[in-house]
């Protein structure tokens, strides 16, 4: 603050230039006693402490009030910053000051220039002031929907999830979530009461992923993106942490849920039900991820008497990896990992498709979310 | 056994000298006699006339005689006609010693009137003419029946085998001569004399004895092939061994990694060496840093460097682990089809000459990719630097970034100052800083700091930038390196498990191998004992046609025993070895034996006999000797000879001897002599 309140000080005096201004109201106010040149000092202090509380204010008000507090401070702390310029600084000391006391000495340095030395002086004093390193970024995509968060449903079934998270690459102990949401009951009715798309082709699917963010999924998945700021999460982590939810959600088949042969949920009714079968899975946790901003699709395997639906995903952030020894790529041109979402395969890493699905696998496809 | 035999040289004898025929129909009972009686029909019928020559079960023969007197049969016999108004014959052939009963079928005929469509032949094994007592009895009144006896203790001992070959072979001429000769008549077709039904037969054959002579050819044959497997001289080139490095490749994922011999002068790279070539691993993620637009601030390469951090993390957790299965399932894929390639490069050498160097050869050039597997090694570059202290220390170096705006902003601070020590005192005080005294080098002296101080800062600026991006790159390089590093790691240990279950399969095939050459070569390869029961045509006889066939046998023998180990895998067994040889080479010897005429083992046997004449006088005297005791009339009965055409000439000036050719192996003469019930023991 002290250098821009400085510099700010110089341009309107000595620029503009402000000091004979100044200098005319000294000579003006002057009186017995109270001679020009004290009087022309308390002005240039005055001038200066009235600065550098101006610029403290607006800094105050503007940016650590405003929305972007975080970022513009930082950036206007980046423009100002002495790190790598403090021979410049001390340069300019010794130049200026040298310079200033030569005239001085031989007497033809005027005395409101002295004010204009002591401002440079005090700008470029910050010789042994340190700043802080910052740290890297999370690389988290930005999500799909209006980061506004919604009111809390008041009404509604209250759930309660428990989920194993591991961190990608932890292979010793999972973290245990657990989460309570409230589901709307009108939500979970009206989509109970939608028309199922038909099973083939297989990319009708995506269409409860599509269809299926409700405004309790919203709040799912703002749950997720916060709990990635507070616990500074990857990217890779953040997926993680979704398809460990969606495993934690029991594994049930559409004849126990729903009595029927085949049957797909819409988000909302796994979650309400907390139970679902392998494209129900998939589907949540593609519903949720999508709406993360993440690149996602439904992998599916055809095992040729049976089929099976889990997720698809591509590490967007990571934009230097090419496409692995597992990957797929979808129709919209791009390779996915695949990722199991049910508790019942043991395989769970990303990219690790379960032994038997290898063995009996005829066909992968993979179908965007877009 | 015949097929050569009837393809080579009795093609000319069963081309069919006739166009119209009586059905033959062949009624066996259960008996050996029965039994041999049908093998050798069956041997001896040519396909074309398989229609009308019909073998069956005794009790079935009244089924037959419906179908070959049906309408539609002559139909079915189409290029072959019907002699119109002609019975069919119905041969039986039954076994009646130890007390056996005449066939059901038989006697259910015999109680019938006689049936102007069918001609009853009776071939009856007997102990002597009272087993068929009650048959012969009402031969009388059948007119249309006629009864060959024959047993096994006569003047000669017979066995069933000969007996049978005899007796077809009078069925097979007698019919032939009566579909082909003009004036139809069935008791001349089959010798028979006058009104009487009843005859017995006598016997002769001669040849070789084929089950002794086979078995000591094969041996002999077995044990020059052995011999020949272990001469030093190699069959056949070894093929291409298969390249180490392509199958390291293999095991790579195709998708990201490419493995590549190291251009010249390039930077140590992470790779395997695998015998004496250095291959690099490469993985193609990356692509070079590119500094921000904005050079105000470090917000674009902060970001650049937490999408390597990420990566680093996303291979570490997801890529490395997913290549390491593809490895794996490469690895384990692989192993399965280098074990099924050694199998199809062990195999049998194209000629039996060295075929255990060859083998020997063949293991080796197999032996030298795998060895090269399991000794393959990482290269120097001992996985490069260390990501994290790289990554950390671009992270410094990106902090150490200044800010151009802040740099600029203090120069306009510091130029202000400068400027305002000439110029505040010109305007201000009225004097001019050019006056003299120090003042005026104050002015020049500030002038030129502020130029440089322009060029500086820049400068300054560039430089720091250049170190913080070189500083991303090179985390950026050694995060792949590490990854890349990682895999070459795995993929030497996968390769090197390989090579090294690959190596022991072959040591236990080579252990193999050394066990079958050690027991080959300790086998004698000597035919057991046995007796050559046909004594005419001795060893000499037999090796004097077959001796220069030899390197034939050898050659297909060879290739049928290599046939017979043919499977997924060449059994390296030597047990297994010698009774595929042994069996081979008894079928290609029985195979040459049975297609050799009686002709050539009698020109062997000629120096021994003197002459063929003789040969041919042996066997009518056999044949004339009855199969059954009897009193014998000083009157010669008729022989019928069947054999070869060229022998038509020795029979010039024997009495009642005709000539009658089939495709039989042997010569072979039957007698038929009219029964003489008193004289019968």
């Amino acid at each position: 603050m002290i250098f821009l309140t400085a510099l700010i000080f110089t341009v309107l005096l000595f620029v503009v230039p402000g000091e004979l201004l100044l200098h005319w109201l000294a000579r003006w106010m002057a009186r017995p006693g109270l001679e020009e040149w004290i009087v022309l000092l308390l002005l240039n202090v005055f001038v200066f402490v009235l600065l550098f509380v101006s610029v403290r204010f607006t800094t105050v008000v503007i940016f650590d009030v405003g929305w972007e507090r975080g970022r513009m401070t930082r950036r206007l702390a980046e423009l100002l910053d002495v790190r790598g310029w403090r021979w410049l600084n001390l340069i300019g000391l010794v130049a200026v000051g040298t310079g200033a006391a030569i005239l001085a000495l031989e007497g033809r340095l005027p005395y409101p220039f002295w004010f204009l030395f002591a401002a440079i002086t005090l700008g470029l004093f910050d010789l042994l002031g340190v700043r802080e390193i910052v740290p890297l970024p999370a690389v988290r995509p930005f999500p799909r929907f209006d980061p506004a968060p919604l009111p809390a449903e008041a009404y509604g079934k209250r759930v309660s999830f428990t989920w194993e998270f591991w961190r990608a690459g932890q292979t010793d102990r999972p973290a245990i979530k657990s989460q309570e949401f409230i589901l709307g009951d009108d939500e979970y009715s009206q989509a109970r009461s939608r028309e199922r798309f038909p099973r083939r082709p297989v990319q009708e699917y995506l269409k409860y992923v599509r269809l299926g963010f409700s405004p309790s999924i919203q709040r799912v998945t703002e749950h997720f993106r916060d709990a990635s700021a507070a616990d500074r999460l990857s990217s890779i982590d953040e997926v993680m942490n979704v398809v460990g939810f969606a495993r934690g959600i029991e594994y049930r088949t559409d004849e126990e849920t729903r009595d029927t042969g085949d049957y797909a949920n819409f988000p909302i009714e796994t979650l309400y039900d907390q139970a679902g079968d392998c494209e129900d899975h998939a589907i949540l946790a593609a519903t949720v991820l999508h709406n993360l901003g993440h690149d996602v699709g439904l992998f599916h395997l055809d095992l040729g008497a049976s089929g099976h639906l889990a997720l698809g995903y591509r590490p967007a952030g990571t934009t230097m990896l090419p496409p692995g020894p597992f990957c797929e790529r979808a129709d919209d041109g791009r390779e996915y990992y695949y990722v199991e979402t049910v508790p019942t395969a043991a395989a769970s890493g990303l990219g690790e498709i379960d032994d038997q699905f290898l063995r009996d696998m005829e066909k992968q496809t993979v179908f965007a979310v877009t | 056994m015949p097929t050569a035999w009837v393809d080579g040289v009795g093609r000319s004898l069963l081309e069919p000298r006739f166009q119209q025929v009586v059905p033959l129909l062949a009624g066996f009972d259960d008996s050996a006699f029965a039994k041999a009686a049908r093998a050798e029909l069956k041997l001896l019928t040519p396909p074309q006339l398989g229609a009308v020559h019909l073998g069956c079960d005794l009790a079935e023969i009244a089924t037959q005689i419906k179908l070959v007197t049906s309408a539609g049969y002559r139909s079915s016999i189409t290029p072959l006609d019907l002699i119109p108004n002609q019975a069919a014959w119905c041969c039986c052939f039954q076994d009646l010693t130890g007390g056996r009963p005449l066939a059901p079928v038989l006697g259910e005929a015999l109680q019938q009137k006689d049936d102007d469509r069918v001609r009853w032949v009776l071939f009856l094994k007997v102990h002597d003419s009272g087993d068929a007592a009650a048959l012969l009895q009402r031969l009388e009144t059948k007119s249309s029946w006629v009864v060959f006896l024959l047993g096994e203790e006569g003047e000669l001992n017979r066995d069933v085998n000969l007996l049978a070959e005899g007796v077809v072979c009078l069925m097979l001429a007698g019919w032939e001569r009566f579909c082909a000769s003009s004036d139809l008549s069935f008791e001349k077709s089959l010798l028979l004399q006058g009104p009487q039904r009843a005859y017995v037969l006598g016997v002769g054959s001669n040849g070789i004895d084929l089950p002794y002579h086979r078995d000591r050819w094969s041996w002999r044959v077995a044990a020059a092939i052995a011999a020949r497997w272990r001469q030093p001289a190699a069959g056949g080139a070894a093929p291409e061994p298969p390249d180490a490095g392509g199958m390291l490749r293999y095991m790579v994922p195709k998708r990201g990694y490419t493995l590549a011999e190291p251009a010249a002068g390039d930077a140590p790279r992470p790779g395997l060496i695998i015998g004496n070539v250095e291959l690099d691993l490469a993985w193609g993620g990356g692509g070079e840093f590119r500094p921000p637009r904005a050079v105000s601030t470090g917000d674009g390469m902060r970001h650049y460097l937490a999408v390597v951090q990420d990566t680093a993390n996303f291979l570490r957790a997801v890529v490395f682990p997913n290549t390491r299965r593809f490895m794996q399932l490469q690895a384990r894929s692989l192993s399965e089809q280098a074990k099924r390639s050694f199998d199809r490069q062990l195999i049998l050498s194209p000629a039996p000459e060295g075929l255990v160097a060859f083998l020997r050869k063949r293991l080796a050039s197999l032996r030298e990719p795998c060895v090269r597997a399991a000794h393959v090694r990482l290269n120097a570059f001992a996985g490069g630097a260390d990501f994290v202290a790289l990554l950390a220390e671009a992270h410094r170096r990106i902090e150490a970034v200044p800010s151009l705006v802040s740099a600029f902003l203090r120069l306009a601070l510091i130029g202000v100052g400068l400027i305002w020590l000439f110029v505040g005192p010109l305007v201000w005080g009225g004097t001019s800083p050019l006056d003299g005294g120090l003042g005026q080098w104050v002015f020049v002296g500030a002038m030129i700091l502020l130029a440089v101080l322009l060029v500086a800062v820049p400068a300054s600026y560039a430089f720091r930038m250049r170190r913080a991006i070189r500083a991303m790159e090179a985390a950026r390089r050694a995060m792949i390196d590490a990854h890349v590093w990682e895999v070459c790691g795995h993929l030497a240990e996968q390769f090197r498990a390989l090579g090294e279950g690959l190596c022991r399969t072959l040591d236990q095939k080579e252990t193999q191998l050394e066990a079958l050459v050690r027991d080959l070569a300790a086998d004698r390869w000597q035919a057991p004992a046995g007796t050559n029961q046909r004594m005419q045509f001795g060893d000499g006889a037999v090796d004097a046609v077959m001796t220069p066939k030899l390197g034939h046998l050898i050659e297909v023998t060879y290739t049928g025993f290599g046939q017979r180990l043919t499977g997924d895998e060449l059994p390296l067994n030597a047990a297994t070895w010698k009774v595929a040889l042994l069996q081979e080479a008894a079928a290609q010897v029985e195979e040459l034996l049975a297609a050799t005429r009686f002709d050539q083992f009698a020109d062997g046997a000629a120096p021994m006999f003197g002459n063929r004449r003789d040969l041919l006088t042996r066997v009518i005297e056999d044949a004339r000797k009855p199969s059954l005791l009897m009193d014998r009339s000083a009157v010669q009965p008729p022989v019928v000879c069947i054999g070869p055409p060229a022998w038509e000439s020795e029979l010039n000036d024997l009495v009642s001897v005709q000539l009658h050719f089939l495709a039989t192996r042997n010569l072979v003469a039957v007698s038929v002599r009219p029964l003489d019930r008193e004289s019968t023991g």
